[in-house]
């Protein structure tokens, strides 16, 4: 059985003439939290949506648990794929309520105990908000049904999109060890794309830096004061002191 | 394999809408376009465009700041007076017209205005006056695109004024040219108004020359500039409005602060006396006592419950045509297939009525030598929902539209596909504008004059062809009755109808 969720070998796509991805290069175990970093347009939400299957690559390969998901000419749909996402806009469906959203994705899905949906409201602290339609639940209610919605069918890979940007601190705090704990307990790779360099830091096994594209660092230790690495890295992380590649203090 | 199927089964409506004018296109000789008498052919467009232009700024005067007092503003009666807008938008224009007419007949109360009524300027704004509900209700379902956020936003920028002009009115613009492409639409093609106050427009001579030579080409033909000019307008309007993505519709911010109380109330009330209370008033001022109204209720009673089998037909099949149409259009595959059927809805529904329903009917007649349809209930009611079919799209496809591209794709990576995505995603989130689409289609249905006069045989006249033949023998307290009690039935019912999307879309 293959140990990785996900293989991105040299992916690249192009929109109006431009290169938004070029040989992009990935690589995650199952049950690793990996968070994916950079500036706004370097292509990180691309890279999700390709994962995903909601574009489809122009070069490279993607492979999901050892079995290919896209390459030029083919796309696996985003349904086979067995993975779950949160959108950066959370994408809520406003006419279902709390229960409906999570009973909707949850039909048909083998294997989910009767009581998953109970279960996942309660995982949330969305008990008491069952019957709530999105436009009655706060920011916060939405995110967490939001990430519920993506983990109960039990996905092999979980993709969050800046899942906690709209969460103030002390809820990101209490949510993101929250859900990083869920998906290690089930054996969930999860792929993280944020601007926060502070909860990347603190939340992720990985990182990976894309630039222009391009993934110009990726490992589980960073140092941007090392010489190899990028200068972009070194610009986003300024400010931030590192200790044996980890924050100290931002 | 479901986005293909779609696209397959919307093909039908489709060429069901366009086969016959293409056929009828095909038997026109090219002499019968190049008219003969050709000051008397630019006098009907001239007519046609006089009444064309009066109804729309009528309707838009009435409608506009109505439609959005109904959507923005807080005064009591609001939903009330919604749903009487709602009514009076069911009710067919050329009963408006006969109610109006009443004022000025024998015995009216304003019977010095008749030569101003009995005119282009007259027969257009009562024509307005009687679509303005659908301004109105367009309007107020504009108001819900207006971000709140945005709004206040802009306020604290730049003012009222900088908000209404960058906010306001970029929201609103889609909403107000839809409406009045569909006033054009539906006012160049209006035979019911323009006949009653005599006024010869191209749509009347249409229908004069079909009835009295059966030659479809030449009928058509005699009204091909009209034709165009709808279709360019209306077709072009509507065009732009259907492929801009409009908002989903939230909580209507408050825009018209100083309208709110009373004083909204009693301005909302009288645009809406002037859009459908002036001809109820006219009709209750003829009747003579309470019995005229029962004995009404007991001669139209057998017509209107076959009318309204008819009209019940007509909304399913406007309302399934429809729906296919707007599903194709937004999911279908090929994706250029869906356009195709799009641009058949536009042409469906600014094509006068006159002229489809000639061509409707011609082909019929060529294609079904047994007559197995013509003047039965079936032939009827599949006749009429497809004329109500591209209203029905129009109204499905803006509601498919809010279905985000987002929230597809959130159903897609949970795992549905296209088959669960429709059924679990889209249906909920439209099945209320299909059902209003229906009821629409249904109500237009019910008055309809110019498909039910050329698809019935001689002999049997439909509720709103009845009606309409009646006034020829002048007003009584009987006719009035009568006319009061279909107007008082099509408003109850449409009012219902939209008391219970309400009551389930809260």
């Amino acid at each position: 059985m293959n140990p990785l969720a996900l293989e991105v070998e040299r992916v690249g796509i192009r929109r109006d003439g431009r290169s938004v991805l070029f040989d992009a290069s990935l690589r995650l175990s199952k049950g690793e939290f990996l968070g994916l970093l950079g500036a706004t347009g370097a292509g990180k939400t691309t890279l999700l949506r390709l994962i995903a299957g909601l574009e489809q690559v122009d070069s490279g390969e993607i492979r999901i648990e050892g079995v290919t998901a896209s390459t030029p000419g083919y796309c696996l749909r985003p349904e086979k794929r067995r993975v779950g996402m949160v959108f950066q806009g959370l994408a809520l469906w406003p006419q279902m309520t709390v229960r409906q959203h999570l009973s909707f994705v949850l039909t048909g899905v083998s294997g989910v105990e009767s009581d998953a949906c109970d279960r996942w409201i309660s995982l949330m602290g969305l008990e008491g908000r069952e019957d709530a339609r999105p436009e009655r639940l706060s920011g916060g209610e939405q995110q967490r049904l939001s990430i519920a919605r993506a983990l109960c069918p039990s996905p092999r890979l979980l993709l969050l999109d800046e899942p906690f940007k709209s969460l103030d601190e002390p809820m990101a705090d209490r949510l993101g060890p929250e859900v990083r704990a869920i998906c290690r307990e089930q054996g969930v790779a999860v792929l993280f794309v944020s601007h926060d360099r502070r909860r990347a830091l603190d939340l992720c096994d990985r990182l990976a830096f894309l630039h222009d594209g391009c993934v110009v660092f990726d490992g589980p230790e960073l140092r941007p004061d090392s010489r190899e690495v990028h200068d972009a890295v070194k610009a986003f992380f300024e400010g931030v002191v590192f200790h044996a590649g980890k924050r100290a203090e931002g | 394999m479901i986005p293909f199927t779609l696209t397959g089964l919307a093909a039908i409506p489709s060429a069901a809408l366009v086969v016959p004018l293409l056929w009828l296109l095909s038997r026109a000789t090219l002499a019968e376009f190049v008219v003969g008498d050709t000051a008397r052919h630019a006098r009907l467009l001239a007519s046609s465009l006089e009444v064309t232009g009066f109804a729309l700024a009528a309707a838009l005067v009435v409608g506009v700041p109505a439609g959005a007092m109904l959507g923005a503003a807080r005064f009591s009666g609001r939903r009330p007076l919604a749903l009487l807008a709602l009514g009076f938008m069911a009710v067919p224009p050329h009963l408006h017209a006969i109610g109006w007419s009443s004022l000025v007949a024998p015995g009216g109360v304003l019977l010095a205005l008749r030569p101003v009524l009995y005119s282009a300027q007259g027969a257009g704004v009562v024509l307005g006056l009687a679509l303005s509900p659908v301004v109105m209700l367009l309007l107020a379902r504009g108001c819900q695109d207006v971000d709140r956020h945005q709004l206040e936003a802009a306020l604290l920028a730049r003012g009222p004024r900088g908000a209404f002009r960058a906010v306001v009115i970029p929201a609103l613009m889609p909403w107000t040219v839809a409406a009045g492409a569909v006033i054009v639409a539906l006012a160049a093609g209006n035979y019911g108004v323009a006949e009653h106050f005599r006024v010869h427009v191209q749509a009347v001579e249409v229908m004069a020359r079909f009835s009295a030579s059966g030659d479809a080409p030449a009928a058509a033909a005699a009204a091909l500039p009209v034709t165009l000019i709808s279709a360019l307008i209306g077709g072009g309007a509507l065009a732009w409005v259907v492929t801009r993505r409009p908002g989903v519709p939230g909580r209507s911010p408050d825009l018209t602060g100083w309208f709110d109380g009373p004083r909204g109330t009693v301005l909302v009330s009288v645009l809406l006396f002037l859009a459908g209370g002036v001809p109820i008033l006219a009709l209750l001022l003829r009747i003579e006592s309470l019995g005229t109204l029962v004995e009404a209720g007991s001669i139209l009673w057998p017509d209107a419950l076959a009318s309204s089998r008819v009209a019940v037909g007509a909304g399913l099949v406007a309302a399934l045509a429809g729906l296919i149409m707007a599903l194709a259009w937004h999911w279908g595959r090929p994706s250029i297939l869906g356009g195709l059927y799009g641009g058949a809805a536009l042409v469906g529904f600014t094509i006068p009525e006159a002229v489809l329903a000639v061509s409707q009917v011609s082909f019929l007649a060529e294609v079904d030598g047994s007559l197995t349809f013509y003047g039965k209930s079936l032939g009827l009611a599949l006749a009429l929902g497809l004329r109500y079919a591209p209203l029905a799209w129009a109204i499905s496809t803006v509601s498919c539209a809010s279905v985000g591209k987002d929230e597809e794709e959130a159903a897609r990576v949970s795992g549905c596909g296209e088959r669960r995505f429709l059924a679990g995603i889209v249906w909920p989130r439209i099945r209320l504008s299909v059902l209003a689409s229906g009821f629409v289609a249904a109500a237009f249905s019910l008055g309809n004059l110019d498909v039910a006069l050329l698809m019935t045989p001689p002999g049997i006249s439909p509720l709103g062809v009845r009606l309409f033949n009646m006034v020829h023998y002048g007003f009584d307290s009987l006719l009035a009755a009568a006319i009061l009690l279909v107007l008082g039935g099509t408003v109850g019912l449409a009012a219902l109808g939209g008391w219970l999307a309400r009551r389930e879309a809260s």
